[in-house]
């Protein structure tokens, strides 16, 4: 080794050997023996062991690891920390570059071996630094690559990950600045800045272009301008998703979601979005969010648009005097140009310095470097002007002085310009104006001026209001203000006494004397009502606090309350009297007759109800004293009185209606009717499927019912499903004893369908028919004994235990003597309009039955006037809702028909009714699009001699011809149709019949009739299908005159016009209405969506014709529930092609053995294929039937010869 | 292999790093584009008990100074909320009205009759700018 090598070894070893002895103190002091381990955390990840090490520490370690003198520890442990270990690494080449340039400069004879060692160690840690970055150590020459490398670096250390243009907005005095860009990526065009504003439903025709602007990082963005006044109304409506910055992490926010600030965030785009440019932001907002991105800029002048419409809004606006123009014109002298300005007033210091605190620098795009208080006062002053100025715009004022020259012309100008235009006036006076209406408003317009609070507190024991003006203290407690007014520093007291002295102008009342002290006052309760009510909020438009007992802006409508007295623990029945009480009830505060009179007396009564106070109407005073005095007198009542009071049967009370409170009967009743469960199971016990959610209401009220031992009625709407809610309540509750129903026949056959498909568990037995068991022998079968009667002498015991009863209403009437010595359970009377009439025969007799309970369904209670609902009403609960007269008196509410009658039912509802209707929002959201209802019908002894009569004519004809197949298969044919035309109706069968008579001869018909009354007493509209064209024709004239609607027939025969024209019509009509058409003309091809019922009268073969027709309703641009009747004549050949649409059998089973044809068949075959199952049928009067087939056999009626 | 221009050093640069830097870019940039660290953090908001109008003097200065202070990188997007529900009040006059008199000489009656026509309109077209932006506050909410 060479002396100079030596010197310079010299010269560095003894940092190294500080080194050395720096890292061995270092391992003591850590109580280690070599170096740092390397650690991990729980869940691995690693930690720095470098971190607390010192950098000559480090130094050592790097040292040995260029050197590759390291162990695996030392290597280790510079793995915990790349960052650390890179810049020692990059500290110590640097400090060799140095070394190695010193050395260069060494004298010739040194330098040589100094140099190789420097380089030495310089190319060792270079290597080091390549092992460690996979970069190259060695300095580049080339200035512009490093320039370049520069600008890369910096821009990965201080570029934000590019995101995607919004809609940007700029401020200018008056002007509001439109671009797009987004940060880091490139400004739009102009273009696609129009478009930006269409799509934010900007107003079209006040932009203007505007020179670019410069923005950060050197681009330019094209602009637009447009006055403030212009858009105002767009940019606080402005919506749009915000485009934020950050990571996915960080930066993405739902819609509506509160960030940890408080504030609201919109729809927002990760950073990894806006890297994705267009593509990403497809893949989470469509084209129109794209376009409608809005950027902070945009966000924060639409939040400060807001703040100034606010403070508009609340009037805390105040005009200033602004001269234009510094200089004065020298040929003019004390001339200058001055207009008026409106700032804002009172402003919310917390509003500003939020504003200030948010407000991004691209809202001062176009001046930079204006401070941002300076921008956020700009702001406000601009958009407050703009609205006030435009509001004086619409003012006509008195022309002033062109060049006004005198203090009262200025004050005349200044009036005459409060709309911002510009005028010319005297200089002088003008500035001397512009300062004084500037002290003037300072007082609302200074930055640090006192903010008083006005205190109300609750009335004293004597009712006195106390009222006490508190300001704020330099400490930041509230004080009374003439403590603050002589406390303080100077501007303080000032600033104190400036406000208290503006809030004594619209407060006078605190200049009265008398106070313990200044901003003191004690107030009356007229007074005291009226700062709560009117000046509070006046007082906080002007910016002072308010603090006021609550005021509830509610004006509780008069109630009566009726209380019944204790009664001794007796259970009190509804005939039962008992001593009441009356009181009246405003909100919750109940009143008695004396209180009344004391309210009345002050000018502003205030009572306080649930913490807050509330101000009565004399005229509701007087209304409930007026109320109270007229029931002075009524100090007991039965419980059906009571209840009739509560319900409003007994006269008008007042506007809020009666309660009930105390104990009895009515009381009992009424609180288990508001005490009914809001969500009922939706499928009781015994009951096969799942109630809709108004059906299980329904069945918790029929629960209630029960429990109170009443009657009602259930008036569910038509399809609604009457029959599953009572059936369901029947399955859950039928123990007690057997339950009737009573029904027309059209439905009995459903009600023992769906029993049958509901309720497998109820034993049911259909009592009609001529073949029906004797009225005794049911007795003796019905459910238990303990509450039967003795049936002529029959005792009980019977094994059949018979739960439910359907018959119908003749066969009711017919066998009343019988069933009206059952004890039922329940009687249940379906399409209870029947006994609407409380003077028929049917509604008298039934009334005879005895029973626990009655209830009536129908969807139409009222079809004629209040007097059905009564007599439905009276046969539930005899005498319970009074006489007819009073109760058709007090439920008559004005009105068209359909709306009267449903606010009487609403006035029931719930106690005494239960009414749903399909146009229940709730309640068709849970209908399906189409029900189909199947209706059996009866037949008439007409029908069934005319039936009976073709049929043994055919049996006739075929046995003539025994011989030709031909022929028996034609007649056979021609029997069907003619039967089936029997169901329909006797005239259509024979239409050039004697009797033209149309009403009551057909069962079909009758039930046609209770549809359609139903259908157009909800307004609704029907279609009804026959297959049969003249029949059609003849039914619509009929049900025209029966209704009193114009009822069109739609059939081939007719041309393209006229039923263009009924269709158009049957379309466009509004209300009740309904249209027959024939299935081969009508059923295709027609949009009838007015209608939401279609009747098939008659049954076609092919289901899909039936559907056909039916769809002409329920279609596309359908929005009811569509309801679909299909009329059948059970036991007729009617039944047995339903069974064919059914699916149940083929068409050429339906007549024809296996392996026969027509032609085969012989009478027995015949008679059992198309002839009447009288056990099916729905008739009563086969007596009369078989006169009516002599009497037609007689007269040669029924051969093919009459079809 | 790449080759990378190694950053100038400093003897003095601390071992953590120059982030401070860097954010203090970054901070410029979120800045520009998205406004700074949201007023709700600062002191005398009201947050802290004292009202709004506590924020005029000192406390506000000193909420001013601390939007100068660079917010930690990870500080949540900014996003600005809409102001409470606007109230139209039903007495447009009455900031002005505690003024007392307009300062216009010989004009001070007829100024009110003026002010109050400007007013009346002004805010009633405020209140319909509210109406459009959605911003009204109901009975219940005022």
């Amino acid at each position: 080794m060479s002396d100079e090598h030596s010197l310079t070894r010299t010269a560095k070893q003894p940092a190294r050997a500080a080194l050395a002895a720096a890292t061995a103190d270092a391992s003591a002091r850590n109580g280690r023996s070599d170096a740092a381990r390397p650690e991990r955390t729980a869940n691995g990840a690693m930690i720095s062991a470098l971190a607390s090490m010192r950098w000559h520490e480090i130094a050592r370690l790097v040292w040995s690891e260029a050197h590759r003198t390291a162990g695996l520890l030392e290597v280790a442990t510079l793995e915990t920390d790349p960052t650390r270990w890179e810049r020692v690494l990059l500290d110590l080449l640097e400090q060799t570059e140095e070394s190695l340039a010193s050395a260069r400069r060494l004298p010739r004879g040194v330098r040589r071996q100094v140099v190789r060692d420097f380089e030495s160690d310089l190319e060792e840690l270079a290597d080091a630094y390549r092992r460690l970055t996979g970069l190259d150590a060695t300095e580049s020459t080339d200035e512009s690559a490093q320039a370049h490398e520069v600008d890369a670096l910096a821009a990965d250390v201080s570029t934000p990950p590019a995101e995607p243009a919004a809609l940007q907005l700029s401020w200018q005095p008056g002007r509001i600045v439109a671009w797009a860009a987004g940060a880091g990526s490139e400004p739009e065009r102009t273009e696609r800045i129009i478009d930006r504003l269409a799509a934010s439903g900007a107003p079209d025709r006040v932009w203007r272009p505007h020179p670019a602007l410069k923005l950060p990082g050197g681009h330019t963005a094209e602009a637009l301008v447009a006055d403030v006044g212009d858009v105002l109304g767009w940019l606080v409506a402005l919506e749009g998703p915000l485009a934020v910055p950050g990571s996915s992490e960080t930066g993405k926010l739902p819609v509506g979601e509160t960030t940890a600030t408080g504030m609201v965030a919109g729809p927002t785009l990760t950073a990894d979005e806006s890297l994705h440019g267009n593509e990403s932001l497809n893949s989470t907002a469509d084209d129109s969010d794209a376009d409608q991105l809005m950027g902070a800029s945009a966000a924060w002048l639409r939040f400060a648009a807001t703040v100034a419409v606010e403070l508009v809004a609340g009037g805390r606006a105040v005009p200033r005097l602004h001269r234009t123009r510094k200089r004065r014109n020298r040929k003019r002298p004390d001339t200058a140009e001055f207009s008026v300005q409106w700032q804002p007033a009172a402003l919310d210091t917390e509003k500003f310095e939020q504003l200030v605190g948010t407000l991004p620098g691209a809202v001062a795009a176009s001046e930079p470097k204006t401070e941002p208080r300076a921008v956020v006062q700009s702001a406000l002053v601009g958009m407050v002007d703009a609205i006030m100025t435009s509001a004086a715009r619409r003012l006509d004022v008195p022309a002033a002085s062109p060049e006004p020259r005198s203090r009262a012309e200025m004050a005349e100008a200044f009036l005459a310009h409060l709309d911002g235009t510009r005028f010319t006036g005297s200089a002088t006076h003008g500035s001397d104006l512009a300062r004084r209406i500037e002290q003037w408003a300072r007082p609302v317009t200074s930055a640090s001026r006192q903010s008083l609070v006005v205190q109300l507190d609750e009335p004293d024991d004597a009712g006195a209001w106390h009222l006490r003006v508190l300001a704020l203290n330099p400490e930041g407690a509230r004080e009374p203000v003439e403590v603050a007014m002589v406390s303080g520093v100077s501007t303080h007291r000032t600033d104190v006494r400036d406000q208290l002295t503006r809030l004594e102008r619209l407060l006078p009342v605190l200049m009265r004397p008398g106070g313990k002290r200044r901003g003191e006052v004690i107030l009356s309760q007229d007074e005291a009502w009226e700062l709560m009510s009117v000046i509070g909020p006046a007082l906080q438009s002007a910016g002072f606090g308010v603090r006021v007992p609550d005021l509830s802006r509610d004006r509780p409508a008069p109630s009566l309350r009726l209380t019944a007295q204790e009664s001794g623990g007796s259970a009190l029945g509804a005939q039962q009297l008992t001593a009441v009480s009356w009181t009246a009830v405003f909100g919750d505060v109940e009143l008695s007759m004396d209180e009344i009179h004391d309210l009345a007396s002050q000018a502003r009564p205030l009572v306080r109800d649930k913490g807050k106070w509330i101000a009565l109407d004399h005229a509701d005073l007087a209304e409930a004293a007026a109320a109270l005095a007229e029931r002075a007198d009524v100090n007991a009542l039965t419980g059906s009185q009571m209840l009739r009071q509560v319900l409003g049967l007994e006269g008008p009370a007042v506007r809020g209606g009666i309660t009930i409170s105390g104990s009895g009967w009515a009381a009992d009743l009424l609180r288990a009717a508001t005490a009914i469960p809001a969500a009922p199971r939706r499928s009781p016990d015994g009951f096969v499927g799942e109630l809709r959610n108004y059906q299980a209401d329904a069945v918790a009220w029929l629960e209630f019912l029960d429990s109170a031992g009443l009657g009602g009625c259930l008036a569910l709407d038509m399809g609604l499903g009457k029959t599953p809610t009572v059936l369901a309540r029947l399955a859950e509750d039928h123990r007690a004893g057997p339950a009737m129903v009573i029904a027309p026949p059209a439905v009995v056959g459903n009600w023992a369908a769906e029993a049958a498909r509901f309720t497998p568990g109820l034993k049911i037995a259909v009592h009609h028919g001529p073949s029906r068991r004797a009225p005794e022998e049911l007795a003796l079968s019905l459910r238990g004994s303990a509450g039967r009667l003795s049936v002529n002498g029959s005792g009980p015991g019977a094994a059949d235990e018979i739960d439910l009863v359907i018959t119908t209403y003749g066969t009711a009437v017919r066998d009343i003597e019988a069933l009206s010595d059952v004890v039922w359970d329940r009687i249940i009377v379906d399409e209870a309009q029947v006994i609407k009439n409380h003077t028929s025969e049917t509604a008298k007799q039934l009334r005879r039955l005895n029973a626990r309970s009655r209830l009536a369904l129908t969807g139409t209670p009222i079809e004629n006037g209040l007097g059905d609902l009564w007599s439905i009403m009276d046969f539930c609960n005899p005498g319970l809702v009074g006489a007819r007269a009073p109760f058709i008196a007090q439920l008559q509410r004005p009105g068209d028909a359909r709306g009267a009658a449903e606010s009487a039912l609403h006035v029931l509802n719930g106690v005494l009714v239960f009414r749903r209707t399909k146009s229940e929002p709730q309640i068709a959201a849970e209908l399906p699009d189409r029900i189909d209802e199947l209706a059996h019908c009866a037949m008439t002894p007409e029908q069934i001699g005319l039936y009976q009569a073709v049929l043994d004519q055919l049996i006739v004809d075929t046995a003539e011809s025994e011989h030709a197949g031909d022929r028996r298969k034609g007649a056979v044919l021609a029997a069907i149709t003619a039967l089936k035309q029997i169901c329909n109706h006797p005239l259509n069968f024979r239409p050039a019949g004697e009797d033209t008579r149309i009403e009551g001869r057909s069962g079909k018909l009758d039930r046609l009739n209770e549809i359609l009354e139903a259908v157009f007493a909800s307004g609704e509209r029907a279609l009804v299908f026959t297959h049969f064209a003249t029949w059609g024709e003849r039914l619509a004239g009929y049900l025209s005159a029966r209704t009193g609607y114009d009822i069109d027939c739609y059939h081939g025969g007719l041309g393209r016009t006229a039923r263009d024209r009924m269709v158009k019509r049957f379309q466009t009509e509004e209300g009740p209405g309904a249209m027959v058409l024939s299935l081969k003309a009508g059923g295709t091809g027609l949009n009838l969506t007015a209608a939401s019922h279609v009747v098939l009268y008659d049954r076609w073969w092919n289901p899909a014709v039936e559907d056909q027709a039916r769809d002409r309703a329920w279609r596309i641009g359908q929005t009811r529930t569509v309801i679909c009747h299909r009329l059948v004549c059970p036991g007729t050949v009617d039944e047995r092609v339903e069974e064919v649409v059914a699916g149940k059998r083929r068409i050429a089973d339906m007549v024809l053995p296996k392996s026969s044809s027509i032609g085969d068949l012989d009478a027995e075959q015949l008679r059992h294929a198309l002839g009447i199952d009288t056990g099916a049928l729905l008739t009563d009067d086969l007596e009369n039937a078989d006169a009516v087939r002599a009497e037609l056999k007689a007269a040669g009626v029924g051969g093919a010869g009459a079809l | 292999m790449s080759s990378r221009r190694r950053r100038k050093t400093s003897r003095t640069r601390r071992l953590d790093g120059n982030d401070a830097q860097q954010r203090q870019a970054a901070h410029a940039a979120m800045s520009f584009w998205h406004g700074r660290v949201n007023a709700a953090n600062a002191p005398g908001n009201g947050s802290d008990g004292t009202s709004p109008a506590d924020t005029s003097g000192k406390a506000a200065s000193e909420a001013s100074q601390s939007q100068d202070q660079v917010p930690p990188d990870t500080a949540p997007p900014l996003v600005f909320d809409r102001p409470r529900r606007i109230t139209v009040t039903a007495d447009p006059t009455s900031t002005v009205r505690s003024l007392g008199k307009p300062p216009l000489a010989g004009r001070e009656v007829v100024a009110e009759h003026y002010f109050e026509a400007v007013y009346k309109r002004a805010v009633a077209m405020a209140g319909a700018l509210a109406a459009a932006g959605d911003l009204l506050a109901d009975d219940d909410s005022a």
